[in-house]
C-alpha cells in the first residue's frame, strides 16, 4: 500500500484548523453555560478530548482515501504498462528508450519520468532510479524488480515474464475485489444496525429507563449520544467501507 | 433534473462506446495492415456500434478539413473522459506514427480491456449497492424506523406520566437533528461514490423532504 505519513496528519495546516474549531466550541460552551443552561466545566475537557480524536481521525480516513485512490490509479495502470514495455522489450528496444516512450500523463508515466530525470540529473543508475520511485507502493516494486531482474539476467523471453506478472496482477485485483464484495455485506448491515437500528433501542432504553427503572438522563447526554456520537459512529462506518474498496 | 437525465444518458452512452471499442480492437488485429491511420479510421467508421461510427465519422471529417489527428483525438478523449477510449486512441496513435504496433498487441490490448471492464463492471456494480442501500436507508429505513419509535414513546409518556414530556420534546428534536445530520452524512458520501462533489446538494434537496415525510407519516402512526 502506499505508505501513510504520519507527519502530513499533524501537519501545520491540520493544527490550526483542529485549534479553530476547539475554539469555536469553547466559544459555544460558554454561550450555553451562561446563556442556557449551566455546565459542568469537565464537559469542556472531555468535549475538547472528543473533538480531537474525532477531528484527527476524520483527517487519517480522508486522507488514506486520497491515497488509496493513486494506489488504485497505478494498480489499474501496470498490466497496460507491462504489456507495452513487454512489447517493446521483445523487439530489442533498449530499457532506458522503452521507459521514455511510457512517460505519458498516467502515474506510472510521471514516475517513470522522475526517475529519468534522477538518472540524468542526480546521477543515480536506472535500477535505482526506479526502485526509488516506486518505494511506496509494493505493486510497483515489484514490477520494476521484475525488470531489473530481466535486465540483469538479459533473458531471451523478455516479454513473457512481463506479460505473466501482468495476468498475476490482474488475477490478484480481480480476487481483493471478490473479496470485497463478501466484506461489503456485513458492513453493510453494520450501517444499517448502527444507523437505525441502535439509535431506536437507544431512545426505547431512554423511555423505559426514566419511568420505569427511575434512571436519570440529562438533556446534555442525549443530544450528545444523538446529535454527535450517532452521527459521528455513521460517518466513520461509511468511511470505512469508503477506505476498504480496492481498486 | 433535467442536467441528472442528461448525465445519465451521457454514462450509458460512455458504456456503449466501450464494450464497442474492445470488439473494434479484436477486429483491428486482423486487418493484413494495421498501421495505415486511414485505414484503421474508416474501418471504425463503418462499425456496427452507431456511437463509435458517428464518432469516427466526425474525425475523418474534422482531419479532412485539415485538422491534425492528435488534435482530433484529444477533442474525442476529452468529450468521454474513458480510460478505455483514452488507450485505445494512444494505441492507435502510436500505431500510425510509429509503426511499431503489431495485430499481436492489439489482441493483447484487447484481453487488457476485457480484463480491466471485468474488474471495474465488479467494482461499478459494489458501489452501486453501496449507492441504493444509503438511499434506502436514509430516505425510508432511518426516518421510518425513528418516527415510529417517536409516536411509540409519546404514547406511552402521555399514559404514563407527565414528566415525561419535557424528555419527550429533548428526544423529538434530537431525533430530527439527527435525521438533517444522516441525510448531510448521506449525501456527501453519496457525491464521493459519483466522484462529483457537486451532487451533494442534488442528493440533499432529495433526500431531505422524501425522509421528513416519512419520519413525520410513521410519527403519526
Amino acid at each position: 500500500m502506499i505508505l501513510f505519513k504520519w507527519n502530513s496528519l499533524f501537519s501545520r495546516k491540520n493544527i490550526c484548523i483542529c485549534g479553530i474549531v476547539l475554539l469555536s466550541l469553547s466559544v459555544l460552551y460558554f454561550l450555553v453555560d451562561y446563556g442556557i443552561y449551566p455546565l459542568d466545566i469537565n464537559y469542556l475537557f472531555n468535549l475538547f478530548l472528543f473533538s480531537f480524536f474525532i477531528f484527527f481521525s476524520v483527517t487519517y480516513f480522508f486522507q488514506k482515501i486520497k491515497l488509496d485512490e493513486i494506489k488504485k490509479k497505478i494498480l489499474q495502470e501496470i498490466p497496460f504498462f507491462l504489456n507495452n514495455l513487454g512489447t517493446d522489450l521483445s523487439r530489442n528496444i533498449p530499457l532506458k528508450i522503452a521507459l521514455e516512450a511510457r512517460c505519458d500523463k498516467s502515474e506510472i508515466g510521471r514516475r517513470i519520468k522522475v526517475a529519468l530525470g534522477l538518472v540524468k540529473h542526480h546521477g543515480f543508475n536506472l535500477l535505482d532510479a526506479l526502485d526509488e520511485v516506486s518505494n511506496d507502493v509494493p505493486e510497483l516494486k515489484r514490477v520494476f524488480y521484475q525488470v531489473q531482474d530481466m535486465v540483469e539476467m538479459g533473458s531471451k523471453n523478455r516479454d513473457y515474464a512481463l506479460k505473466t506478472l501482468a495476468d498475476t496482477i490482474f488475477e490478484e485485483q480481480a480476487q481483493a475485489m471478490k473479496r470485497f464484495s463478501t466484506k461489503l455485506n456485513l458492513l453493510t448491515l453494520l450501517f444499517i444496525v448502527f444507523s437505525a437500528i441502535i439509535p431506536s433501542m437507544f431512545l426505547m432504553f431512554l423511555l423505559v429507563g426514566s419511568n420505569f427503572l427511575e434512571i436519570s438522563f440529562s438533556p446534555i447526554m442525549i443530544i450528545f449520544i444523538t446529535v454527535i456520537l450517532f452521527p459521528i459512529i455513521d460517518l466513520f462506518l461509511l468511511l470505512l467501507i469508503r477506505s476498504n474498496n480496492p481498486v | 433534473m433535467i442536467s441528472i437525465f442528461e448525465k445519465y444518458y451521457f454514462t450509458i452512452e460512455k458504456k456503449k462506446l466501450e464494450d464497442g471499442l474492445v470488439d473494434e480492437i479484436l477486429k483491428l488485429s486482423s486487418l493484413p495492415k494495421s498501421n495505415d491511420l486511414k485505414v484503421i479510421l474508416e474501418r471504425l467508421s463503418k462499425s456496427r456500434n452507431k456511437i463509435i461510427s458517428n464518432n469516427f465519422l466526425e474525425i475523418i471529417k474534422q482531419i479532412d478539413k485539415g485538422s491534425s489527428p492528435k488534435d482530433v483525438f484529444e477533442i474525442f478523449k476529452q468529450k468521454y473522459n474513458s480510460e478505455i477510449l483514452n488507450r485505445f486512441l494512444d494505441l492507435i496513435y502510436l500505431a500510425t506514427t510509429t509503426g511499431t504496433i503489431s495485430f499481436q498487441d492489439y489482441r493483447a490490448v484487447a484481453n487488457n480491456f476485457i480484463k480491466t471492464k471485468q474488474i471495474l463492471d465488479e467494482r461499478s456494480s459494489n458501489l452501486l449497492m453501496q449507492k441504493y442501500t444509503i438511499l434506502f436507508a436514509s430516505s425510508l429505513i432511518v426516518p421510518g424506523i425513528l418516527g415510529v419509535v417517536i409516536s411509540l414513546i409519546k404514547s406511552l409518556i402521555s399514559s404514563i406520566s407527565q414528566v415525561g414530556t419535557s424528555l419527550y420534546q429533548v428526544t423529538y428534536w434530537c431525533v430530527i437533528i439527527y435525521i438533517i445530520e444522516y441525510i448531510v452524512i448521506s449525501s456527501f458520501y453519496l457525491s464521493i461514490l459519483d466522484e462529483n462533489k457537486k451532487r451533494f446538494i442534488i442528493y440533499f434537496l432529495i433526500l431531505l423532504p422524501v425522509s421528513f415525510l416519512i419520519f413525520f407519516l410513521s410519527s403519526l402512526m
